[in-house]
């Protein structure tokens, strides 16, 4: 395997027609050429499936319709103001395949990589994601909780995922001077 | 791409000056947004062989729908998303999916804490929030942001097209994903009606979000830069079977330059806490020693010339407007040239949104 | 074989002996016994003693070139009243082999006693009052037994060999400083030593054989005493309530060992060189809370531990302390050895269990117990280097202790290394069959460690609580592993760890949960004092601490390669206020009064630990009041991935993967409480990322001179503003068990093995694998996936409320600014099940 990684990156620099053998080796292949190190995992991140730990007048089970069983994250922007909300957020995601390794890159990346010359933080994307029935509402409200006198949403939309996802490639996080 | 729709959207006192005088710029090179000399420490982020892909698809087990929005009889409306893509140029519409990569090691994507006192930051005292796309770089050095055909050496956007010829070979992902959004639309008892945006080789270089705290109004603040070129949008209600159908609008070399909010005319985006809805807001121009000034002219104080300089800056110069153009205009095979909107100026902005339901 | 001679010449010796301790009590009826008299002793009729002793000794010195070890105030007496005799009965028989069968019993309870130990360069001086002493010791009694002294010799060994056997009851064994006193009261020891040798060897060293050792201890309780009027005592004099307790320890023995010692030591003439080696046949220990030694009450225990110890040229020297003058350094007791090679391996470690359950394992190793899996720790402490620093093992036990505690206590001025690099040193968790280890340990430490048992107050400015105090001061500390090594485990555990060793190396990281960090190294200061009593019941440990590491650096991840991420230039301080330990029947519960810490990391970093890139600094700041975490027995057990369904069937047909991680694993439950902050106390709850600073990227960056965002003052409430009973929970079950390993894309990847993207990989039984495609799986190669630590994670919380998120620029002129004036999550129950499996 040494070898053969040797000599492709003298294919790379002397730009000649390689042999058959070498076929084009995108960079997800050449990182586990020379990535020994790093973590593969898989599992699944399930929110609030069975609904979360609530109950008042908005958040209760998820077999009353008459209730949010989902997660909730608001934020205000101004003092005294309303709060931005991603509200219901429930649904799960099974995966295969996330990977974490910290790399050295100093090739590849359309040359870029060489001058580049330091380690990343790689997250590969997991080779299979599947959502099962994900779910969140975009809103803005008038106050903190939906739960206080008066409180009054205002919903955007309602997205929701399930299924098998396309989702290929590594993140790769650094600090930037 | 972001579809934001809401319930109704009540516009109040939306107004939008296009100013007497303004600098007319060459295509190629509309407005002057260098930011190379801002430095902010952070944290960058790459994309690396990347694709993604989604869709509507019960055959397969595939849900992804957007609901919760309403027509104006109150009737919902079921939004299918058939397919949302983001992949390498030469996708054809999202069908051929090859990676692509966002960002580049050396100009990548970055969430930075900016110092304030910077001079191109311009907010002294402040600690400012912002996230950026790749920075543009200076003109002659980078690509051509919308033609890709155009080596290197040819434009200022960094963000290189697939199959670039670099120094280490053939590159072959670029930095410049074919991206799509394709709608199902139901309404009521009419069937489905198809809309679907499908960009080529998308650019967004220059493009920053900047946040900071404005202790002063007790409201986050925000500055936001969206560049966006294309050699191709194509907006069309083409089926997902047929892509390539001809009822399409085709914009090509399509370029938005798009400026909401300044160092000193802020945008602020918040809720009502009454209503609840989303409120939009870019303060009225003004300027500390506005009362120094008759007609627009300096009183001759100290004041008076500070004001007048502020003003002056602001009508002429480029970062503060706006810009959209279309190269070639294609409506369903018929094309209708050039169109453009150019140096559009935000001078007061306030939008509510609410519910118009009791 | 004995002639008469020596059998005179032994019953002088001992009648001698006798003779001098009664010196200043002696009845008149002892008489030199003449050899004739005595010749005509034997068989049945043996001699009985009676003697009622009270012996002082002012001062009894160990010398070693010019410098003294002084044990003073040595007391021989009975328990209840120290001018009152201890009394015994002794009964010397012949017995037919020839044998002398010395018998002796306790007529009441005797307490031995040494008041000072100190440190003098001339004997009998009379000692200054207040001058360093390591404080003092006694021991209770209540002792029946017999020693035997065979009629024969062990080969090569000029010497004796005895059979001894002997029980104490009613024993007491403490530790004096400062008028505090810790002790175990009501101790039991048994102990049965056939074949013993004791002698000399042909090399001229003195020779002490254990070939068939066996112990059992039993303490009701280990007590503390703060009032100076206590004395080893169960019920405070003064107020007459029991003395509060810790617990109770019970520990079974069974071993073989050879010591030798020489003469000579590390340094100078004189001095000691002690050799030893020892098997453990078997051991057991627990340590049991409220309990009734029966179904009351719960136990945490090592059970079935087998090993072995082999201590090379351990040296004893009184010595001067290298760092003397620096830090109350003096005179201490030196201890140093070349090498000691430690082996454990612990079958069973059970967490609240009953005492029943445990003697019942004792009997019959298959009963079932509430165990988190088995360990082996294997270590090998020798002259190393670590980083750069080159280290030896040496122990200067001296006298003093914490300087404002007292002039009582123990200070140990210690270099210890454990080396790793060619994989001597690890530790194995086992579980449900399969095993993780962590490889190729390596850790030193080298500063003071001082020990004084302390009263709750305060002394000279500094704040000491109830309790054993274990003081730290300038301890340089480090300590990392290589990596993980996993496999399906072998039943014996030396095979087992040999497979391991042959295991691929993956990366090390952090386990949910366990807090476990691959490396970590620093400065420590400060202490920890582990005091009586706990939260449930009367019994218990209770725990207060002030501990600072500066200078460190802590990897969250490191890969083999050396790379990783790194949180270097680490200050972190932590204050635990009545943390309090219980074993209760779902395992140990530890309750956490108040804590709060601040760790600043100077650089966070990815690649190299020192030179790589840095995002900047993070600051994490803690406080929680109340919280409790429960660790108990038993893992995930069986759970449905990607998919909901109670059983196999449900489970796969709505597209999950069953899995079942066995009984054991560990699960810890914890709810912690963010409140309000304190500051004046340095008391928050806040994060802060800094970057851009003066400097940044290099050694000499300066905090404080960066911009900041900051996430503030987050507190957990119920929702709605008046509660807080909730707080913010996680639940981690870990378990080493197998899982679905996917191949990424198709080709050859980083060991050369072939496959095709989506193909499932697979080990073979010789350690290797292979990919096979997931039509071809059968229930064979499914019992062979990868093995990988998985860690089922559930955080759950009402509410979580962030005050405000800020950024702040710290130029002149510059101000703290708000972001957002208010971030929420409310309702979150998110479980995550990750299985982590080397890269390939």
């Amino acid at each position: 395997m040494k070898n053969k990684f040797k000599i492709f990156i003298v294919c790379i620099f002397a730009s000649v027609n390689c042999s058959a053998e070498m076929a084009s080796i995108n960079d997800s292949e050449l990182s586990e050429v020379t990535g020994q190190s790093g973590v593969y995992l898989s599992g699944e991140v399930s929110i609030n499936e069975q609904g979360g730990p609530l109950a008042d007048s908005y958040f209760g089970a998820c077999t009353d319709s008459a209730k949010t069983c989902g997660a909730r994250l608001s934020f205000q922007t101004q003092e005294s103001g309303g709060w931005f909300v991603i509200d219901d957020i429930k649904g799960s995601i099974a995966f295969e395949g996330l990977t974490f390794q910290v790399r050295e890159i100093n090739s590849g990346f359309g040359g870029d990589g060489a001058l580049f010359n330091k380690a990343v933080l790689e997250i590969g994307m997991p080779e299979s994601i599947r959502m099962n029935d994900f779910e969140f509402t975009l809103a803005t409200g008038s106050s903190s909780r939906p739960s206080d006198v008066g409180y009054k949403q205002v919903d955007f939309m309602t997205v929701e995922m399930s299924g098998e996802l396309t989702l290929e490639g590594n993140l790769l996080v650094f600090p930037t001077p | 791409m972001r579809l934001i729709t809401s319930r109704i959207v009540k516009l109040t006192l939306l107004s939008v000056l296009l100013p007497l005088n303004y600098v007319s710029a060459e295509m190629t090179s509309l407005s002057d947004n260098d930011l190379s000399e801002v430095d902010g420490a952070g944290i960058g982020l790459v994309m690396d062989d990347f694709v993604f892909s989604h869709g509507n698809d019960i055959a397969n087990d595939k849900v992804f729908k957007i609901s919760g929005i309403t027509d104006s009889a109150g009737a919902p409306v079921s939004i299918n998303v058939n397919q949302l893509y983001i992949a390498s140029s030469g996708s054809n519409n999202g069908t051929t999916l090859d990676p692509v990569n966002l960002g580049r090691l050396s100009n990548p994507y970055e969430i930075d804490l900016l110092d304030g006192d910077d001079v191109d930051v311009g907010l002294p005292g402040e600690a400012v929030l912002q996230f950026a796309a790749p920075t543009k770089v200076a003109t002659g050095t980078g690509y051509s942001c919308i033609d890709p055909t155009l080596g290197a050496n040819s434009g200022d956007c960094s963000s290189r097209p697939a199959d670039t010829l670099t120094s280490d070979g053939l590159w072959e992902n670029g930095e410049r994903p074919d991206m799509g959004l394709e709608l199902e639309i139901t309404t009521g008892t009419s069937g489905p009606k198809n809309l679907n945006f499908n960009v080529k080789s998308a650019v967004f270089d220059g493009s920053y979000l900047r946040l900071w705290g404005d202790d002063d109004n007790k409201k986050m603040a925000a500055e936001f830069r969206l560049n966006f070129y294309t050699p191709e949008l194509q907006i069309s209600t083409c089926s997902q079977v047929n892509q390539a159908c001809t009822s399409s609008v085709k914009m090509q070399d399509f370029q938005l330059e798009l400026a909401l909010g300044t160092t000193f005319q802020p945008l602020y985006i918040g809720a009502d806490n009454v209503t609840g809805g989303l409120t939009v807001e870019i303060s009225k121009i003004t300027h500390e020693y506005i009362s120094n000034l008759n007609a627009g002219v300096s009183d001759g104080t100290a004041n008076g010339d500070a004001a007048a300089a502020f003003f002056t800056d602001y009508y002429t110069n480029d970062n503060y407007r706006s810009n959209i153009v279309i190269g070639k205009l294609d409506i369903g095979g018929t094309d209708l040239g050039s169109a453009k909107v150019e140096g559009m100026l935000i001078q007061y902005l306030d939008v509510k949104f609410r519910d118009l339901a009791p | 074989m004995f002639n008469i001679m020596e059998l005179k010449n032994f019953l002088k010796l001992g009648t001698t002996l006798l003779t001098i301790l009664f010196s200043y009590q002696a009845s008149a009826e002892m008489k030199a016994m003449t050899d004739e008299f005595l010749s005509g002793v034997s068989g049945q009729s043996g001699l009985t003693i009676d003697a009622e002793i009270h012996a002082e000794i002012g001062e009894f010195a160990y010398f070693d070139d010019g410098k003294g070890l002084a044990l003073q105030g040595v007391r021989l007496s009975s328990a209840q009243d120290k001018a009152q005799t201890a009394d015994f009965r002794f009964k010397i028989d012949i017995l037919e082999s020839g044998a002398i069968s010395w018998g002796f019993s306790s007529e009441n309870i005797s307490r031995f006693e040494i008041e000072e130990i100190r440190f003098v360069d001339t004997p009998g001086l009379t000692p200054l009052v207040g001058h360093k002493s390591m404080g003092g010791f006694f021991l209770d009694f209540d002792i029946e037994g017999n020693i035997t002294v065979n009629n024969m010799q062990s080969p090569g060994v000029t010497g004796g060999v005895y059979d001894i056997d002997f029980s104490i009851r009613d024993g007491r064994l403490g530790y004096r400083t400062n008028g505090n006193e810790l002790f175990l009261d009501g101790m039991s020891l048994d102990v049965n030593s056939q074949g013993t040798v004791l002698g000399v060897n042909p090399a001229g060293e003195l020779t002490l054989a254990l070939p068939n050792f066996l112990a059992e201890l039993k303490v009701e309780a280990m007590r503390f005493s703060d009032n100076p009027n206590n004395h080893g005592v169960t019920a405070d004099v003064d107020s007459l309530a029991v003395l509060p307790s810790y617990g109770s320890i019970w520990a079974n023995l069974d071993l073989n060992a050879n010591l030798t010692i020489k003469s000579g030591g590390a340094s100078g003439s004189q001095g000691m060189t002690i050799n030893a080696d020892s098997v453990i046949n078997r051991a057991d220990v627990a340590w049991g809370d409220d309990t009734d030694w029966n179904e009351a009450g719960a136990w945490v225990g090592a059970l079935g531990v087998t090993g072995s110890v082999d201590l090379v040229n351990l040296t004893v020297d009184v010595l001067d302390d290298p760092d003397v003058g620096v830090n109350n350094n003096g005179v201490g007791l030196a201890l140093a050895f070349e090498r000691l090679d430690a082996s454990f391996h612990i079958q069973d470690f059970v967490l609240g269990e009953t005492k029943q359950n445990i003697d019942a394992y004792v009997i019959n190793g298959l009963t079932p117990v509430k165990s988190i899996g088995g360990f082996d720790i294997n270590l090998s402490l020798a002259d190393g280097i670590y980083n750069t620093d080159p280290l030896t093992n040496i122990v200067y036990v001296q006298a003093g202790g914490n300087s404002n505690a007292g002039y009582q206590g123990l200070r140990l001025d210690t270099q210890l290394n454990i080396i790793g690099s060619a994989n001597e040193s690890n530790f194995v968790y086992t579980e449900d069959g399969s095993s993780l280890m962590f490889s190729g340990l390596e850790a030193y430490v080298d500063g003071d460690i001082t020990v004084d048992v302390t009263a709750a107050g305060n002394i000279s400015g500094t704040d000491y609580y109830d309790g054993l105090r274990v003081g730290f001061e300038d301890l340089a500390f480090g300590y990392r592993v290589e990596g993980y090594r996993v496999a399906k485990s072998l039943e014996n555990s030396a095979d087992n760890v040999a497979n391991l060793k042959t295991k691929d190396l993956q990366a090390a990281h952090s386990i949910a949960g366990l807090g476990f960090s691959p490396s970590m190294e620093g400065t420590l200061n400060g202490h920890i004092t582990l005091g009586p009593g706990g939260n449930k019941g009367q019994e218990g440990i209770t725990i207060n601490s002030d501990v600072y590491i500066t200078d460190g650096s802590m990897a969250k991840f490191i890969q083999d390669d050396g790379n990783g991420v790194w949180l270097s230039g680490l200050n972190y301080d932590v204050h635990l206020r009545d943390m309090m330990l219980d074993v209760t029947s779902e395992g140990l519960s530890i309750y956490e009064g108040e804590s709060w810490s601040k760790m600043d990391v100077t650089d966070f970093r990815i690649g190299d630990k020192n030179s790589g890139a840095s995002f900047g600094r993070l600051i994490l700041e803690s406080y929680t009041v109340g919280s409790e975490s429960i660790i108990s027995a038993g893992g995930a057990g069986q759970v449905c991935i990607g998919g909901i369904g109670g059983d196999s069937a449900t489970c796969e047909a709505d597209n999950g993967r069953w899995e079942d991680r066995g009984a054991q694993g560990i699960t810890i439950a914890t709810t912690k409480f963010f409140k309000d902050n304190i500051d004046s106390e340095g008391k928050r709850n806040r994060i802060t990322w800094e970057t851009g600073r003066a400097g940044e990227g290099t050694s000499a960056v300066s905090n404080g001179t960066g911009m900041q965002l900051v996430f503030d003052n987050f507190t957990t409430n119920d929702g709605n503003d008046l509660t807080d009973t909730y707080g913010f929970r996680s639940d981690y079950n870990i378990d080493v068990s197998s899982t679905r390993v996917l191949k990424k894309s198709n080709g050859p990847d980083s060991n050369g093995v072939s496959g095709n993207k989506g193909d499932e990989k697979i080990m073979n039984a010789d350690g290797t694998y292979s990919y096979v495609a997931p039509g071809a799986i059968t229930a064979a190669d499914i019992a062979n996936r990868p093995v990988g630590i998985a860690v089922r994670t559930r955080t759950h919380f009402k509410e979580l409320d962030f005050e405000r998120i800020n950024l702040a620029n710290p130029n002149p002129g510059g101000e703290v600014s708000t972001l957002l004036y208010g971030l929420k999550l409310q309702n979150f129950d998110i479980t995550t099940d990750i299985t982590a499996t080397p890269l390939d």
